[in-house]
């Protein structure tokens, strides 16, 4: 049980200012309440990975590149994605080529924008699979969740518009959101051949059972990690967010 | 808080509570001495930033250290650690630090004394790590010799509590050093020298910054100081041309930071110092009467010349700000003097005031890195370290700046917004090298202007304008990086610009591909849209004139269906198909396509359901259908490449993965077919580039990511960015393809060190081009070709005589690409210096251009 964190606890005096690239509370926090959380803060400075939140739900794995490759050679990008839908949820892991380099992004990208979203970074402990799915409840990002404002790059209203004011009101409505329509493909795009499904969950259903979401699903989703080749295309084209 | 608390006792006492988490302990009881640094350590740091408290910090400030200094070695570090940590990363602080100390040392001698040990101790490390080869620096650190600077700057300050001999004779080694290094060879520039004696120099001015004019003993001694070290010092200015700016009609004169450094602290010991105490703040009131001087307990003891290796030419890794010293520092400018009436807005770097800035404004941007939000911050409070009036007020316009330059013509015309811009400016530009990777620079910009934007935003405008205007005679790399900068600063900020007033260039050179402005507007649209997901904000944000160059496709799509066409005998290639970002083997009327299909599958299939007998039987079915191929070892590579990266078309990350997955199996495949090496990979990097043709950045990173799996060799990629198709050379208009040169180039130079084959070719690729081009202007051997004048005067018919502008402006864009690699890749191309220089006369006849490739070949060991 380490609830203090040997050096990250320690006052230092060499700068007059704090540094940016060090972990964030939010990082100490939970190294706090974890077992191997001083070993995972010493790993997060070296693991040369970056967790990269507060995206935009269309920002793809190229505006990605463009902006974080103005700090060093990016090696992966991993897009974190809605565990049930396969959709994009907000956020993303990077791995650089150095550790030096995921630094400086935490320290120079922080906080700026991409796509008009004001991007927050961390240091992470390193990838390991399974992590790039949402932990809400409906599969993407618990703080989504909790969100009470309306962000359309994040999915709209989190709490449906019934439920916001009163039940009187009738039934919930779908609320639509700016670009949805437009990003449709993109949508698509990415759960259709999200490259490591098969490799890091098993085989592709047992993910989705057990699961009371799955009856919400447009059609051919359930089918995505089986799909293969041009045919499945045809299916997908169905597909509307949620 | 309080609910919080309860909710954890609950949580505590609840017995069926279970979670991994400890029972939290009891708080600590923080010791009284580190709560006391707690408290006070921050001020310290913030000293001096509320000017009305400032009094009183110092007094109180330096009264509890009195009383505390020298009892716990806990206090005594954490005391001096901050005092050390404000006078390297917040220089312009040293002053009121000074004071603070000066203070101390009335309070108690004993603790003056400890605390001037500590900062000559400090200055003897940073001369002694000089000698060491200590590894790569960290990033904030800006290097021995220019914290050697912030010592001295420091000592100089406590002037009134030293001995004048002993902060002198610290003077007197540094120069003669200077001196020294200089003479080792009368004909070459010594970095070290030139870096240790303007830095010196810089510093003199601050013996005074307390005790004012009175000292006539020191005044005499900084005199004597002077008259020796300008006797002794032999400038030695060198105008490296392939560290110019601006390859022609630079819009200012080239000067030396060495140039200036010693008459500017001349000037401003002139005349009773009077300039000094205009810029510097007058706290004598607040100076307390100093007890007796002390002495340093030891000389200053120097490295021995031998023993500097790395820092004598201060090369990489020595520190940002001593790396800068690297090449001669010349003075970089953006907003020019008079450029928007009468008046300066930049103090001029032939002024003390002006050079000291820029000194002060690089060294907390570079020792700061670490911290963009506290730069912007410290940059704002900046003034409030020097005399006020020094400049305007923050966000006057030009517009109002000259209106109370025409009522007073004494009012203070300079800005401190353009000067701290101008000095980051600087480093964004610098030749040959950057101290810190581009994002920090931009997004510090970019902080600056969300800070402030009503002030900030016209400056940057101001810039734009400027590096705009200029641009076909701005550096080919430093094109580049403008046109990064730009982008980046615009999707931080709606991608709002002034277009209309680049509609004129726009509309004259339409047709144009080679012009400079339009390749910089072309360029800057396709950045923007590959920094958003929002297609539909840029496509707002242009006027009519701009919205073409929302079109994105790399060739022109005439040439790709050419490319798809090429591959059949009978299949009639539709352009609207060529147009697609999809596979197009898979049109219905194509007479293989169900094999097309059955192919796209087998990719599709896991890595251990995948035998290539299969893949084999796919393409031996394909054979038969070889009468509808024009060359079917061609068509399979085309064909097979497509596939794959069709397959991976969702992202960069599928991309990857299906090279990955295929990579031996194209491999084998490839080696069983009748085709040479070198058309093979050119087939692979049509096919991708023809199937990316809308989004080329996609395509050259797939490229790279082929080259990563060795299915093609690097010089394959820079052939193909810098073939000529139909009088096009991508890679001298398109950033993508730039972008991939640069980067194949340094990925060499990290993968095969000892290489230069893929540097010599660029450079022999580049040289035929010159020869083209010369050709097609058809000028003679001995005659010069000039950039032609496009100014408003000029009388040149852009549309007439486009053809002609065409091709000079292209034979430009050679030259400058050229000049470009020679410095960006000076240690690869070290080697290759005596080949090329005699095998020039046989590469390039046309005269002028022979000797321009000879004078920068000849300077890249200068680099």
């Amino acid at each position: 049980m380490s609830s203090t964190l040997a050096e990250f606890d320690e006052l230092k005096w060499d700068h007059s200012i704090k540094r940016l690239d060090k972990p964030s509370s939010y990082l100490l926090r939970k190294a706090r309440r974890n077992p191997n959380g001083l070993q995972d803060l010493r790993h997060s400075l070296v693991s040369a990975t970056i967790y990269v939140g507060n995206l935009s739900f269309y920002t793809s794995e190229e505006q990605i590149y463009e902006l974080f490759s103005k700090c060093g050679m990016v090696k992966r990008i991993i897009m974190g994605l809605d565990r049930f839908k396969f959709t994009p949820c907000g956020f993303c892991f990077i791995i650089y080529n150095e550790p030096k380099e995921a630094l400086n992004a935490v320290k120079y990208l922080s906080d700026t924008k991409l796509d008009d979203k004001n991007i927050s970074i961390d240091l992470d402990p390193g990838f390991e699979d399974g992590r790039q799915f949402g932990r809400g409840k409906n599969g993407g990002q618990v703080g989504d969740e909790l969100k009470f404002e309306y962000d359309a790059a994040r999915g709209g209203f989190a709490i449906p518009l019934a439920e916001r004011i009163a039940p009187r009101f009738g039934q919930p409505k779908h609320i639509s959101h700016r670009g949805g329509r437009r990003n449709q493909t993109r949508f698509r795009s990415q759960f259709e051949n999200y490259p490591s499904n098969e490799d890091s969950m098993g085989s592709g259903k047992s993910r989705y059972s057990g699961n009371d979401n799955t009856n919400e699903l447009a059609n051919g989703e359930e089918n995505i990690p089986e799909l293969s080749g041009a045919q499945g295309d045809e299916d997908e084209d169905n597909y509307v967010p949620q | 808080m309080v609910d919080r608390k309860r909710k954890r006792t609950y949580e505590d006492d609840d017995e069926s509570f279970q979670d991994y988490r400890p029972r939290v302990p009891k708080r600590q009881r923080i010791p009284p001495v580190v709560q006391l640094c707690k408290e006070m350590m921050p001020d310290i740091c913030t000293i001096g930033e509320s000017p009305k408290a400032f009094a009183d910090d110092i007094k109180f400030l330096s009264e509890a250290i009195v009383s505390e200094y020298g009892h716990e070695d806990y206090f005594n570090n954490a005391f001096l650690s901050t005092l050390r940590a404000v006078t390297l990363e917040q220089p312009h602080k040293q002053p009121a630090i000074a004071l603070l100390i000066l203070a101390i040392n009335a309070g108690s001698q004993i603790a003056g004394k400890s605390i001037l040990n500590f900062f000559f101790d400090e200055l003897q490390k940073c001369c002694d790590a000089s000698a060491e080869d200590t590894g790569p620096c960290e990033s904030n650190d800006t290097g021995p010799w220019n914290k050697v600077k912030l010592y001295l700057r420091m000592l100089s300050l406590l002037s009134p509590m030293i001995i004048n001999d002993d902060i002198i004779g610290i003077y007197q080694k540094l120069l003669d050093f200077a001196v020294e290094l200089n003479n080792i060879d009368e004909s070459k520039r010594n970095a070290l020298s030139e870096a240790i004696f303007t830095n010196t120099i810089l510093n003199i001015p601050y013996l005074f910054y307390f005790k004012k004019g009175d000292d006539e003993a020191l005044k005499n001694h900084v005199e004597e100081l002077i008259t020796t070290v300008e006797g002794a010092y032999k400038m030695k200015i060198s105008n490296i041309k392939l560290l110019s700016e601006y390859d022609s009609n630079s819009p200012y004169n080239i000067t030396e930071l060495i140039q200036v450094a010693l008459p500017n602290v001349k000037k401003v010991l002139a005349n009773n110092m009077d300039q000094l105490f205009q810029l510097f703040c007058d706290w004598k009131d607040l100076l307390p009467e100093q007890p007796d001087n002390h002495g340093f307990n030891d000389a200053l003891r120097l490295p021995e010349i031998e023993q500097l290796s790395n820092y004598n030419s201060l090369l990489n890794g020595v520190g940002s700000v001593d790396n800068m010293w690297k090449g001669p520092r010349y003075c970089f400018h953006v907003y020019l003097p008079h450029s928007s009436g009468e008046f300066d807005t930049v103090l001029p770097i032939s002024s003390y005031a002006g050079q000291l800035f820029n000194d002060v404004v690089i060294d907390v941007v570079q020792s700061l890195e670490f911290n963009r939000k506290e730069v912007c911050k410290q940059l704002n409070v900046l003034p409030l370290f020097f005399k006020e009036g020094i400049f305007a007020n923050m966000g006057d316009s030009i517009a109002q700046i000259a209106a109370i330059y025409e009522d007073n013509p004494l009012a203070s015309t300079f800005k401190l917004e353009d000067l701290e811009i101008e000095a980051i400016l600087s480093l964004i530009f610098k030749l040959p090298d950057v101290s810190q990777p581009f994002a920090y620079f931009y997004t510090l910009l970019v902080d600056i202007c969300q800070n402030n934007p009503k002030a900030i935003a016209p400056v940057f405008g101001r810039a734009f304008r400027f590096f705009y205007n200029n641009i076909e005679s701005l550096d080919f790399e430093l094109r580049q990086r403008f046109l990064d900068w730009f982008s980046v600063q615009m999707s931080n900020f709606n991608f709002s610009w002034k277009w209309n007033e680049w509609e004129k260039d726009s509309n004259k050179f339409r047709d144009s591909f080679y012009n400079p402005k339009i390749i910089f507007m072309k360029n800057l649209v396709r950045k923007e849209l590959r920094l958003t997901s929002n297609v539909s904000e840029v496509d707002d944000s242009l006027p009519q004139e701009f919205k073409r160059f929302m079109e994105t496709s790399y060739l022109p799509v005439e040439e790709v269906q050419e490319f798809y066409q090429s591959l059949f005998t009978n299949y009639q290639v539709r352009l609207e198909d060529a147009k697609k970002n999809d596979l197009l083997f898979t049109q219905s009327d194509i007479p293989f396509e169900p094999i097309v299909r059955e192919l796209a599958d087998y990719v599709h299939k896991q890595n251990d359901v995948r035998e290539i007998s299969e893949l084999e039987a796919i393409i031996e079915k394909l054979r038969e259908h070889s009468s509808e191929i024009t060359d079917f070892n061609r068509f399979i590579v085309v064909l097979l490449t497509q596939v794959v990266i069709h397959c991976g078309s969702r992202s960069l990350s599928h991309a990857n993965k299906y090279i990955t997955d295929l990579k031996s199996e194209l491999t084998t495949i490839f080696d069983k077919l009748e085709i040479e090496t070198e058309t093979k990979e050119q087939a692979i990097i049509d096919a991708v580039l023809a199937y990316w043709n809308v989004n080329s950045q996609t395509g050259y990173l797939i490229v790279d990511a082929l080259k990563f799996s060795e299915l093609i060799s690097a010089k394959s990629v820079l052939n193909y960015c810098l073939s000529e198709k139909n009088g096009k050379v991508f890679a001298l208009t398109d950033i993508t393809a730039i972008d991939t040169i640069f980067r194949t180039l340094s990925q060499q130079l990290i993968t095969n060190a000892g290489d230069n084959e893929a540097f010599e070719f660029v450079f022999e690729k580049l040289c035929l081009a010159l020869n083209s081009s010369i050709e097609t202007i058809g000028v003679s051997q001995t005659e010069n070709i000039v950039l032609p004048d496009l100014s408003e005067q000029s009388e040149i018919d852009p549309i007439n005589e486009l053809p002609k502008l065409e091709v000079a402006w292209k034979y430009f864009a050679i030259l400058g690409f050229v000049k470009s690699i020679l410095r960006k890749y000076s240690s690869q191309y070290l080697p290759l210096v005596e080949k090329f220089t005699t095998g020039m006369t046989n590469v390039i006849s046309h005269e002028p251009t022979q000797k321009q490739l000879l004078e920068w070949i000849n300077e890249v060991p200068q680099i």
